[in-house]
């Protein structure tokens, strides 16, 4: 431990100062909006996603294609291109987008239009890409944020900007495939003070399932719902995590009836149900 | 036919309410079936903050995505530390997943070439989680910040990516 002297110390405290004034507010730029939030395209085809920009400032958005991999937790692992898989590699390589790059004044749209052709001798399958949509940050004007190099600054301030936006999947489907889903276990978890059903999902098949978890109590009332559950291809089973307030928690104590369902917009047909005990 | 509607849900989507406007749009237009889209939305509310930092010796400086904050080594931290907040709106009851990046990043000394390295991204809630009936939600986005021996003093800057999507 260096000891400072006084003096020092007081110097210290005087460029700390400084550099606290001279540091500009990270202003938030970049808010923004996109729909639909899931893409399906069957065999070749074209779609449309439209990106707006909600926040009150000019913004730049930058239009991109990644990957991701779902782990058993339900969690998103991002992929780097070079480690992409052969179907990874052929999803990116058939998606083509446009525009790449957009600037919007606060409450503009801007339609991304989306299509697909798949190549010859493309296998059955259900291809992913994941599309982000990503403000980029303004350059922060540097001169403003710089202490003056002859000061005798010892401090150090941080200025970070968040590229944040919004990813959604874009599914490629080719030929006839199949998939059927199974509903496992349940059993109370705790995550500090939080309480969580944690379901056990299964799935088998050539494609991602998706739909909607919905817990029902022994006279048929709804527990608890919880939307948009996917389980994805590269995994086999996943865990699903239900959050529970203490009123639910006292009422999945018991028999629960499971039903995971297509989303009522898409028919609501039941995908799998199970009936379990939770202790 | 096609025209219209995609004007209509555009219409709907420049519109702060989207569920009130796509039911308004739906009469408007007299059309037996709408195109339901549903939407995600993010907004930024926090900067993620670390303080001034006294650079005379190397350490690190932890804020966490639950609002804890610490240092480790000899170094000085001072002034406001917390994390990178953002809303989110989108369909009720629905889960999300928020991604950070994996590998540290550098922030680079405005008018310099020193860096520093930013890494062990956490969220607040941790992973997945639901939006609420309303569909709104909160998350938070904390970090470590590894200061060398004898850093330069200076203001330093960087950006991180997050995202945000439907599981």
């Amino acid at each position: 431990m260096i000891r400072f002297p006084a003096i020092r110390r007081l110097a210290a405290c005087a460029a700390l100062l400084s550099t606290a004034m001279l540091a500009v507010p990270v202003q938030a730029q970049g808010d923004l909006l996109v729909a639909p939030t899931r893409v399906i395209i069957n065999s070749g085809g074209n779609a449309e996603v439209v990106l707006s920009n909600i926040g009150d400032k000019p913004a730049t958005y930058r239009i991109s294609l990644e990957l991701r991999r779902m782990d058993e937790d339900g969690d998103f692992n991002d992929v780097e291109e070079a480690a992409a898989n052969p179907a990874e590699r052929a999803a990116l390589d058939m998606v083509r987008f446009a525009p790449k790059r957009v600037t919007l004044l606060p409450g503009q749209p801007q339609a991304v239009r989306i299509s697909v052709r798949p190549p010859e001798g493309l296998p059955d399958g259900e291809y992913r890409v994941h599309m982000s949509f990503r403000a980029i940050p303004t350059p922060a004007a540097p001169t403003a944020a710089a202490p003056a190099e002859t000061a005798p600054a010892t401090g150090v301030s941080i200025q970070l900007t968040p590229i944040y936006g919004i990813t959604i999947p874009v599914f490629v489907r080719k030929g006839r495939l199949e998939a059927q889903a199974t509903i496992g276990s349940a059993r109370l978890v705790r995550f500090e003070s939080q309480s969580f059903l944690e379901v056990e999902m299964g799935r088998t098949g050539q494609r991602s399932v998706y739909g909607e978890l919905i817990g029902k109590g022994p006279r048929g009332e709804i527990l608890f719902s919880m939307r948009g559950i996917s389980v994805y291809p590269e995994v086999q089973r996943r865990k699903v995590h239900v959050p529970l307030n203490a009123e639910q928690l006292a009422k999945v104590k018991g028999p629960v009836k499971l039903e995971y369902r297509e989303l009522p917009e898409n028919g609501g047909a039941m995908i799998a149900q199970a009936t379990v005990t939770v202790s | 036919m096609r025209n219209s509607l995609r004007l209509a849900v555009v219409g709907v989507i420049a519109a702060a309410s989207f569920a009130t406007s796509a039911q308004a749009a739906t009469t408007a237009t007299g059309t037996a079936t709408a195109e339901v889209l549903s939407s995600l939305t993010v907004t930024a509310v926090d900067d993620l903050r670390f303080g001034q930092i006294a650079a005379n010796t190397g350490g690190t400086v932890t804020v966490n995505a639950d609002l804890t904050a610490s240092s480790g080594g000899t170094l000085v931290s001072t002034g406001t530390r917390g994390p990178a907040s953002f809303n989110v709106l989108g369909t009720p009851n629905t889960m999300v997943v928020v991604t950070l990046p994996v590998a540290p990043v550098n922030l680079t000394r405005v008018t310099g070439t020193e860096t520093m390295s930013l890494g062990a991204f956490n969220t607040e809630p941790n992973g997945a989680f639901q939006l609420s009936g309303t569909g709104a939600g909160t998350f938070t986005v904390g970090g470590t910040l590894t200061v060398g021996n004898n850093q330069v003093a200076g203001a330093y800057t960087g950006t991180f990516s997050v995202s945000v999507e439907y599981q």
